[in-house]
């Protein structure tokens, strides 16, 4: 693609390569597994760029190529990795850069299954995990340590939204010799470019946006230098890690309506934000694209703008008057995960989760992602929920 | 959930997200699962017996529907405000399928002047020689549409806005005269999507939709749609099946996946076409552009009148010019793929050769066609500029 394209275009036409395909739009699901050489020259040559080349249906495909360059171009970096989940792609981006003996510090407010692979997983492995508090900001070196290889950031927060100092910490990191790797998952790298703020390496959980249609698992880890890029490739390498051809094909479909579809989670969020912040029932919004919220000045410099997917926290209500209100909801569903075409939502409890930085509201807290629906039947529904919860009558 | 939402209540944008939506047969997951069945088996005879004492509503064999294309049927017979609709193949077989349903050897046909192709090649080459004739009305003249009519007419097949020529006629005013004479009539609503068009409040009986368009809306998958009220179910769904017109399961799910992001997609396919065609309009080189939405477009006040909105679909008529310079400024644009079809995330241009027997053309120069994408709208009219510096090379 032309440099100097628009962002709104590049997600249209990155990796796109109707030449190569006999003129289709879109790239063919290629299922893979052997590739046939017609020469023993062939396949050494083959074997040497085996980075740039399709030598074996493991290592990927032009249907997952054309993925990994069009999510590269979307985050900004140099190139991407395909994975087979977005956890998959958290776990492979720590262990491409963390050995036995390394210790790494992980945001207290990550994504509950990026915390449990630390807890649980890598820490068995002789890596050292340390929780630190997600508005430490500049603050953080001081928990740098001579073995520190690796900060996690999440931003904003999962359940909670904080949002973080991205550069302060990227500093603070490099300086002590520490990869810097963001879960950039919220914002699908559409409103955040974490290259240019001091991030290595990006993580998306494109199961969520970037797919975004609930239909696919699929991740991506996106470097910023070819060094990175390769580390991380050939430790997918080394793991096996092999995303679906079919998943592939539905995440790049599902990239070319991400600025339409991001537009309208974004608007959607903010209404419902702006409603919920009116109501009696509700003691705070988290929200980073709400003027009072505590992380807005940060997400102002930092992000382009806001996706769907916020917190709330309602005052002190009977959990089955919270039931009454979750069970009869029309239009939100209730189910893990999100970025698909409709609104969901969940009861959490983030205060069981942290550990540097303690949960300390003591309301309860709903996750809500905005879909595509009409904002005033969701704005209906959720005023009916209100009334079970304050009545604790089913519908 | 209580589950209201998925079949009934809502406005046009809550319904694109939840129609045909059933997570609750497929455990939880909000997506049907892609069916690829050709048997059908059942636990008893009697079991099977029921199921085919009501074939039309039941999954008794592969061929006519499986509960992904019921699926996508439900959500368009929902969008289309039918009773109900029915997959096929592509656009092309919905037309086919709609129109030999009322026909026998004998009866003749109307079909608007400004029709699509392929349907014409339709009459021309096939119902001539099962002895159906056919003839051509000006779209425009709704007064004198009925001097057509004979005794043995049965379809009429109305197209708004025209192919090519984008005049839009008054639908209403022609069903009117149509019904008075017991003839059918057959639309092809594929540019409004359904969604900026409902044709069964202007008097329609048989919507057709070529959903490899709009719906589909990824350039990925031949789909159509037939949509009928009740009464005309039968005879319409006999035509289906006696044809053998089966919608792959891959591509109903497709069709169904593309619904989800339609009306995001269509609001950016109108806004950046509205933005393109007035500044075509304002360009040298062109004589006249053909847009629905534009004042001067003839039948303009029917579409203000009918229409909800207009899609990403226009056409220009180019000051007389040679070949060479229209070549050089479709070879020239790197954005707008050349093309067939539409409804695509991506640009489309192409040069047209129009034939009308009945009603005469809008301009003497060469006509291009248009399908304007999700880029951002600046990059687009940038690669149109350049363009024109090619063509004007050319003169």
């Amino acid at each position: 693609m032309k440099d100097g394209m628009r962002p709104q275009t590049r997600i249209v036409h990155a990796g796109s390569h109707p030449e190569k395909q006999k003129g289709a739009v879109n790239p063919p699901v290629y299922r893979a597994s052997t590739v046939i050489f017609p020469t023993v020259a062939a396949m050494r040559e083959a074997i040497e760029n085996r980075f740039d080349t399709v030598f074996y249906g493991r290592h990927g495909t032009p249907s997952s190529f054309a993925l990994e360059e069009a999510v590269a171009d979307l985050e900004g970096g140099y190139r991407s990795v395909t994975a087979p989940s977005g956890l998959a792609a958290v776990t492979l981006s720590l262990l491409s850069f963390l050995k036995n003996g390394d210790h790494l510090l992980m945001v207290d407010s990550a994504y509950d299954p990026s915390r449990r692979v630390c807890e649980r997983f890598i820490a068995d492995y002789g890596i050292e995990t340390t929780f630190y508090d997600p508005l430490i900001g500049a603050g953080i070196s001081a928990l740098m340590r001579d073995n520190t290889k690796a900060v996690f950031l999440e931003s904003p927060g999962s359940l909670t939204f904080e949002v973080q100092d991205i550069p302060a910490i990227a500093a603070a990191a490099h300086s002590g010799g520490a990869k810097v790797i963001l879960d950039n998952t919220w914002s699908a790298g559409q409103f955040l470019k974490p290259f240019g703020l001091g991030v290595d390496v990006s993580v998306q959980a494109a199961t969520k946006y970037i797919a975004g249609h609930a239909d696919v698992m699929l991740g991506l880890v996106t470097a910023a230098s070819e060094t990175d890029w390769r580390r991380i490739k050939t430790r997918a390498g080394y793991l096996g890690y092999c995303a679906g051809a079919d998943d592939c094909f539905l995440t790049l479909r599902g990239l070319r309506t991400l600025d339409v579809r991001m537009q309208r989670h974004q608007e959607t969020g903010l209404k419902l934000a702006d409603w919920f912040q009116e109501r009696p029932e509700v003691k705070r919004v988290l929200h980073p694209a709400l003027p009072g919220d505590p992380g807005h000045a940060i997400w102002k410099r930092d992000f382009s703008g806001a996706s769907g997917l916020f917190g709330v926290v309602l005052g002190e209500y009977p959990q089955e008057n919270v039931e009454a209100m979750l069970d009869g909801m029309e239009f939100f569903a209730m189910g893990f995960s999100w970025g698909g075409f409709e609104s969901l939502m969940i009861q959490t409890n983030p205060a069981t989760l942290r550990k540097a930085s303690p949960w300390e509201e003591p309301g309860v807290c709903l996750r809500v992602h905005a879909g595509q629906e009409d904002p005033e039947d969701l704005i209906d529904d959720l005023t009916r929920g209100f009334e079970r919860l304050g009545s604790g009558q089913r519908s | 959930m209580s589950g209201g939402g998925r079949n009934g209540g809502g406005k046009r944008d809550t319904r694109l997200i939840h129609a045909g939506s059933n997570p609750a047969e497929n455990h939880g997951i909000v997506n049907p699962p892609v069916y690829r069945a050709s048997t059908v088996s059942f636990p008893s005879v009697a079991a099977q017996a029921k199921a085919r004492a009501d074939a039309n509503n039941n999954f008794v064999y592969g061929r006519r529907g499986t509960p992904t294309s019921f699926a996508f049927e439900e959500a368009v017979a929902q969008l289309e405000g039918g009773d109900r609709s029915i997959a096929v193949g592509s656009g092309l077989a919905a037309i086919s399928s709609a129109m030999l349903a009322f026909v026998s050897a004998g009866d003749h046909v109307l079909v608007c002047d400004n029709g699509y192709t392929p349907t014409r090649n339709f009459c021309e080459n096939f119902l001539k020689r099962f002895g159906v004739e056919t003839t051509y009305f000006d779209p425009m003249d709704s007064a004198g549409v009925k001097d057509h009519f004979r005794p043995n007419s049965k379809v009429i097949y109305v197209e708004a806005p025209g192919s090519h020529t984008f005049e839009v006629m008054d639908v209403g005013a022609i069903a009117g005269a149509a019904h008075d004479a017991g003839i059918k009539v057959v639309m092809d609503n594929t540019w409004s999507a359904g969604y900026f068009f409902k044709p069964f409040e202007h008097g329609v009986d048989v919507a057709v939709q070529a959903a490899t368009k709009y719906h589909v809306g990824h350039s990925d998958a031949m789909l159509g749609a037939v949509t009928v009220l009740n009464d005309d179910l039968e005879t319409v769904m006999a035509s289906v099946r006696q044809l053998g017109y089966h919608a792959a399961p891959d591509d109903a799910y497709l069709g169904l996946r593309g619904m989800r992001t339609m009306s995001v997609r269509l609001q950016r396919h109108q806004t950046n076409a509205l933005k393109l065609a007035e500044w075509l309009a304002g360009r040298p080189e062109i004589a006249r552009v053909l847009h629905p939405a534009m004042a001067d477009c003839p039948g303009h006040e029917n579409w203000k009148r009918d229409f909800t909105g207009s899609s990403g679909l226009f056409g220009v008529v180019m000051k007389p010019a040679p070949k060479a310079a229209l070549h050089a400024l479709v070879d020239e644009l790197q954005l707008f793929g050349l093309g067939g079809s539409w409804g695509g995330f991506e640009s489309l241009v192409l040069p047209t050769n129009v034939t009308r027997t009945a009603s005469s053309l809008p301009g003497d120069g060469p006509m291009v066609r248009f399908h304007v994408g999700l880029e951002d709208p600046d990059d687009l009219i940038e690669d149109l500029s350049a363009g024109l510096d090619a063509f004007n090379g050319r003169l």
